[in-house]
């Protein structure tokens, strides 16, 4: 079975991500069937986590246009999300040694193979999703040494990509070597490039198939379980609704089984 | 307290490497895009290269032995000691007072 649920947080993003990391926990630990995710934020940046918000944000602007920063439990770059954009994650077990082969060499697979349905697709600078030479997905992922996966990523529908190139800042180190001046310079709307826009309810049909395809497993439309969001609402709490977390990079250590 | 940054590109990421003297003790941090599995061994790097200045040999050799254990996805290990250098050589220029 592969539970899809379909659980969006859109005006909260620290719970949406408290609960992404819940969801990972639900597999690792109690016995979950593989989930994948389908989500959306009004209005977020959602960073790294190695990254420090005075680093990546244009924090000013953020105030500003009240859009809310958090960090995430993946490595890898920040990101905007609005109602444009949607997000995805495929959480599953796998084998224990597999690490980022098993990653970025299978379960990315899923996602390009939906995205087939619709371009051609290639993957680029190693997990850059590029139809047309521009980039309309980023992802990242964690895994556990015990054979629990979580990869995520965004898909740009409609974002606002002016906006996103206000809100987020490109080191200099990478304009130098991109030879580029904006942190727009390549990525692109899915709808854009495809001159047309298409329904969510069929894009997310198709990523399902996609990922049914993939694990074997048949899709079954499902909710978070009551223990799922009882540790959401713990890791909100105490790790995802602190300032520490979201903009100083801190680790917070949580108990999970103290939630549980 | 003064703060000294070292980047470095890989080809995926940059690694920042960030030194924070005070009281003649460094306090080390890794911050950017890059992709290191488990997360976790990012901060127990930077408490191991943390504390009174040492020699750049010793801190080579730290970052290679916990690297080590890691998974990188994107960059190397020699992007940490690159990026650490060159925090590092700065840091030994303006650092010894604080």
């Amino acid at each position: 079975m592969l539970r899809v649920l379909i659980t969006e947080h859109p005006e909260n993003p620290e719970y949406s991500l408290a609960l992404e990391e819940a969801l990972y926990h639900s597999v690792a630990r109690l016995g979950s069937p593989p989930i994948l995710r389908i989500w959306r934020h009004r209005n977020a940046i959602i960073l790294g986590y190695f990254q420090r918000a005075e680093e990546e944000v244009n924090l000013d602007k953020a105030q500003q246009l009240n859009v809310r920063v958090v960090r995430r439990l993946t490595g890898g770059g920040a990101v905007y999300h609005d109602y444009g954009c949607l997000l995805w994650s495929i959480i599953t077990r796998g084998p224990v040694d597999g690490g980022v082969n098993y990653i970025y060499g299978y379960l990315l697979r899923g996602f390009i193979d939906f995205l087939r349905n619709y371009a051609d697709v290639r993957v680029e600078n190693v997990n850059d999703i590029v139809i047309y030479n521009r980039k309309v997905s980023g992802t990242a992922a964690t895994f556990d040494r015990k054979g629990a996966y979580l990869l995520h990523g965004t898909l740009l529908l409609k974002t606002n990509l002016q906006l996103m190139s206000q809100l987020l800042k490109v080191p200099r180190i990478k304009l130098q070597d991109k030879g580029v001046s904006d942190v727009k310079y390549r990525v692109a709307n899915l709808y854009e490039l495809l001159g047309r826009e298409i329904e969510l309810q069929e894009l997310v049909e198709k990523l399902l198939e996609a990922y049914s395809k993939l694990l074997g497993e048949k899709p079954v439309i499902d909710l978070p379980s009551e223990k799922e969001y009882k540790l959401a609402e713990y890791l909100y709490e105490a790790k995802y609704s602190k300032r520490e977390w979201n903009y100083e990079r801190k680790r917070i250590d949580v108990r999970i089984e103290d939630a549980l | 307290m003064k703060v000294i940054v070292g980047e470095v590109k890989a080809q995926k990421g940059v690694i920042r490497t960030k030194i924070v003297c005070m009281n003649k003790e460094w306090r080390i941090e890794f911050t950017g895009d890059f992709m290191v599995y488990p997360e976790e061994i990012v901060f127990q790097l930077e408490e191991e290269l943390g504390g009174s200045p040492k020699a750049l040999d010793y801190y080579i050799l730290k970052i290679q032995t916990i690297l080590s254990k890691a998974e990188l996805f994107g960059c190397t290990v020699d992007d940490f000691v690159t990026s650490f250098q060159k925090a590092l050589s700065e840091a030994s220029r303006v650092c010894l007072e604080y």
